[in-house]
């Protein structure tokens, strides 16, 4: 009896640490976080040696069945190189034109002060309950919590937790992920959130349209800057659909991001410059 | 005991692994195959409510590590789920390997 007694005390013992535990790492920043250390710097090179070796076996496989459609993508893209180079030298001129014209105004670059850094994804969440997978670059490398992640079509997400070799980024289709954005054509201000229903499928959804905003299937949706985490202009996708709830009263509409999540593999980190100096130092 | 906790060990480590990489690309109705899961229902099916409950919490513990959003969350999820399953355990006729699947089916969702 007194065993049984002893073996429910140290239950409940361990459930309320695990609960403190829970509490405090939940906290931005918070230091119980750097327990994941022990297991993500062992794991990394083993995870990084598997992805390589999927990789190759995945591009073997890709060479012999390409080669047919690759000659024909050659060709075509030849032709295209040429219209293309008619227009790169349109567009440098007026890249100069717009250059002195933004000196002039003295607009100031989001981009001019942010470094793009690589990474590989080394590992996509294990279980079915959050969005999140883990990148090859971590505390070591510059990566700091809470900076976007981007590849060249879109937005990703961002730095959830930094580790001393790798680090986890949460995606804008997590349900936790907010991100403020503006409709492109209307400049009009609007939140897209993660959706439980929507996520499985890779979509998230947009909320805060006012009655009189106009919105249309096609409209594109980028970041708007204001929150600081994000910064300006980066796509985020497409309208899909526009739905109008049961109340009648609002509207919310599914967006498609602009970035296939089932076949993400590199991502780039954007890390302000003046951070980067100081690699490591309190971005815990 | 030495060797068993050092096994359990190894066997953690190499599904940890397993299953952060390869198995992320497979899904069955948009559920992810989860090794760690059945881990922890075979453990505590096939011990005392002990074992299956540490190895539940190591297991969930690993998962957090690996792709948390918090530290601590799989980690009691997975301490229940072995302490839960290493209750019925007696009742269950637990050589059968139809039982382990059943079980394991059942409690699929949860982590």
């Amino acid at each position: 009896m007194r065993l049984v007694k002893n073996k429910l005390f140290i239950l409940l013992t361990v459930t309320v640490a695990i609960l403190i535990i829970i509490g405090l790492s939940v906290r931005k920043n918070s230091k119980v976080n750097s327990v994941s250390n022990v297991l993500t710097v062992v794991l990394n090179p083993f995870q990084e040696f598997i992805n390589y070796i999927g990789d190759r076996i995945e591009g073997a496989a890709k060479y012999l069945e390409d080669i047919e459609a690759l000659n024909q993508e050659n060709e075509a893209l030849k032709a295209r190189i040429n219209e293309l180079e008619k227009e790169v030298k349109e567009l440098s001129d007026y890249r100069e034109k717009n250059k002195e014209l933004k000196e002039a105004l003295n607009i100031k670059d989001q981009f001019s002060d942010v470094e793009f850094l690589g990474a590989n994804i080394i590992a996509k969440d294990m279980g079915n309950w959050f969005n999140i997978f883990t990148i090859d670059r971590g505390i070591t490398d510059g990566i700091t919590v809470d900076s976007a992640v981007i590849t060249k079509d879109g937005l990703v997400g961002r730095i959830i937790s930094a580790d001393l070799v790798s680090s986890k980024v949460i995606t804008i289709i997590d349900e936790d992920s907010t991100v403020s954005a503006r409709v492109s054509k209307t400049r009009d201000l609007v939140f897209v959130k993660g959706d439980l229903q929507l996520k499985n499928q890779g979509l998230c959804r947009l909320d805060n349209i006012f009655p009189d905003m106009d919105i249309a299937v096609g409209d594109t949706i980028e970041t708007s800057g204001l929150g600081g985490i994000y910064p300006k202009g980066i796509i985020i996708g497409k309208v899909k659909e526009v739905r109008r709830k049961s109340s009648d009263l609002s509207r919310y509409a599914i967006i498609e991001p602009a970035v296939d999540f089932k076949r993400l593999e590199e991502v780039f980190v954007l890390e302000n410059k003046d951070k980067l100096k100081k690699v490591g130092e309190g971005n815990r | 005991m030495r060797v068993k906790i050092v096994s359990y060990a190894v066997l953690i480590f190499i599904i940890a692994l397993i299953q952060s990489t390869v198995l992320g690309s497979i899904s069955v109705f948009n559920v992810k195959p989860n090794l760690l899961l059945i881990l922890i229902v075979s453990a505590a099916l096939l011990g005392n409510n002990v074992e299956g409950a540490v190895i539940g919490f190591i297991c969930g513990l690993t998962q957090d590590m690996l792709s948390g959003r918090v530290i601590g969350f799989y980690a009691l999820l997975g301490l229940y789920l072995g302490l839960g399953v290493s209750f019925i355990n007696k009742r269950l006729y637990k050589e059968n390997v139809l039982v382990a699947i059943i079980t394991t089916f059942f409690f699929f969702d949860s982590i």
